[in-house]
């Protein structure tokens, strides 16, 4: 059976799914506290050609290749200044803690684009642009004065030891899994006020890899047509 | 009778086959320490032609040798380096020069591979993720941190401490063709003998990106299409011809 059309339909498939994760970085080369993705590919499963299957042989065919998993790269980025006393950065490692009023679930982000906002206690409160309250080093939310201004406490900084497998809630938002262990409370670190940590993407990088990964898909396609050509001669040749 | 069809189809066959394998190559473009493939054909059976005589048939001179069938031989694969990609990853990690990680799997097998991708488990160990534990000098590496320096030894230490975790212990052979491809970036070593020390050392934040050349699959691959369609042709001529003697039969 010619199971090339079909290797290289997976392998296509698997660097569209390549060009989403790209595409996802592109669109937030702008977006503060943003953290790249990388997708990551293996090969699957090899059978034998002529053996029954379970025998080693070295006569096997490949079929094809998955997009395995998204790594999150936590790097730091350069900060940009804002003027702007509700915006915050954080300078090496950690996470801004933000619990959702809706359902008390504490989230962590880079993004420190804060604001006031005034709540049903009739208190201005310091929030994300998704509304979620910014937690202080005491993990409560964080009361701004009527001037909107001159807050007494500061965005607590939060840090893991384990980073790897954080999951994605969208809107910057990351939440910790088991293995990532307790938030740490990181005493000394302080958040600097009037500026925003940019977007770890990189229009340049991200741009070769797209470049790259659009050449790749188009090769597998071409295999596709190939194979498809192969198919017609084979039916044409009576 | 009608030898012919078979030496073209076989040919046909066999093309097929190379272009499966191609079109593996092709899907991996992108696999981190994917390593490609070649398929190897042989000729079955080399035969010899012999001229006998019109009236005197005691003698018969060998005139030259002919095959019957193409078939595909074996799968070899490159096991030349691919180039370094840096990702920034802490656990990222190539290989440089000779030598695979080991990873043991669930059921306890261990099997090699050069995509240094790791993560982490939920117990904490260094792990190549739906594989299994990545092995160290003295077993599975449990870090419970990501925060961690990998020496070009493969020593890891934490980095805000400089606490010794473990290190990596890569693996070589002195003969590749023992080597079984598994599937998922691994290889299985048939011959306990083989293994030898490994004389690469590792990088940390970066992979190896697949060795598979883009240039090479696509010439590869339209060589083999092109002998695919030659030999389809001669089955059609000589289906033809044959059909001609079978004419010429029924005139008679």
């Amino acid at each position: 059976m010619d199971i090339s059309f079909y290797t290289a339909g997976v392998g296509a498939k698997a660097q569209q799914a390549k060009m989403d994760v790209l595409g996802n970085n592109m669109a937030n080369v702008n977006t503060a506290g943003y953290k790249r993705q990388s997708a990551g590919f293996v090969d699957l499963l090899y059978s034998n050609i002529r053996e029954p299957e379970a025998t080693d042989t070295q006569l096997k065919v490949g079929s094809g290749t998955r997009m395995e998993k998204t790594d999150i790269k936590f790097t730091s980025s350069g900060l940009q200044s804002t003027d702007n006393p509700t915006d915050y950065a954080i300078t090496g490692e950690g996470f801004f803690a933000v619990q959702d009023p809706a359902n008390n679930q504490i989230y962590y982000t880079r993004d420190g684009s804060f604001q006031s906002s005034l709540r049903a206690d009739g208190e201005f409160y310091l929030v994300t642009g998704g509304g979620q309250l910014v937690l202080d080093k005491e993990v409560q939310p964080i009361k701004l004065g009527k001037d909107n201004a001159g807050t007494e406490k500061l965005p607590g900084i939060f840090d893991f030891q384990l980073k790897d497998g954080m999951l994605l809630q969208g809107n910057n938002l990351f939440s910790p899994v088991a293995k990532n262990g307790p938030p740490i409370l990181m005493e000394d670190a302080q958040p600097t006020s009037g500026y925003l940590e940019m977007s770890n993407a990189e229009v340049g990088d991200e741009m070769v890899k797209l470049i790259e990964t659009q050449r790749a898909y188009s090769m597998n396609l071409k295999m596709i047509q190939t194979a498809d050509q192969i198919e017609e001669i084979i039916n044409n040749l009576r | 009778m009608f030898k012919g069809f078979y030496m073209a189809t076989s040919g046909m066959l066999t093309q097929s086959r190379v272009l499966n394998n191609i079109s593996n190559n092709m899907s991996n473009v992108s696999t981190p320490g994917y390593k490609g493939d070649t398929l190897a054909t042989a000729t079955f059976e080399d035969m010899l032609i012999h001229r006998t005589g019109n009236k005197d048939k005691s003698v018969s001179t060998p005139l030259n040798t002919s095959s019957m069938i193409k078939t595909a031989d074996e799968l070899v694969t490159n096991y030349s380096d691919g180039m370094l990609e840096f990702t920034e990853r802490p656990l990222d990690v190539a290989v440089q020069g000779k030598g695979f990680f080991q990873i043991q799997t669930a059921e306890g097998d261990t099997l090699y591979t050069r995509n240094g991708s790791f993560n982490v488990d939920n117990e904490g160990y260094l792990c190549l993720q739906h594989i299994g534990r990545v092995l160290g000098t003295d077993g599975p590496i449990q870090l419970g941190t990501d925060k961690i320096n990998i020496q070009e030894d493969g020593s890891i230490t934490q980095s805000d401490t400089g606490e010794t975790l473990g290190k990596l212990n890569l693996m070589d052979f002195a003969d590749y063709a023992q080597l079984q491809k598994t599937g998922e970036g691994m290889f299985r070593n048939t011959d306990a003998a083989n293994q030898t020390a490994a004389g690469g050392s590792v990088t940390q934040g970066a992979i190896e990106r697949s060795n598979v050349v883009a240039m090479d699959e696509m010439l590869s691959m339209m060589t083999s299409q092109r002998a695919f369609q030659s030999a389809g042709q001669i089955a059609k001529i000589y289906d033809e011809l044959m059909g001609r003697a079978i004419e010429l039969a029924s005139l008679s």
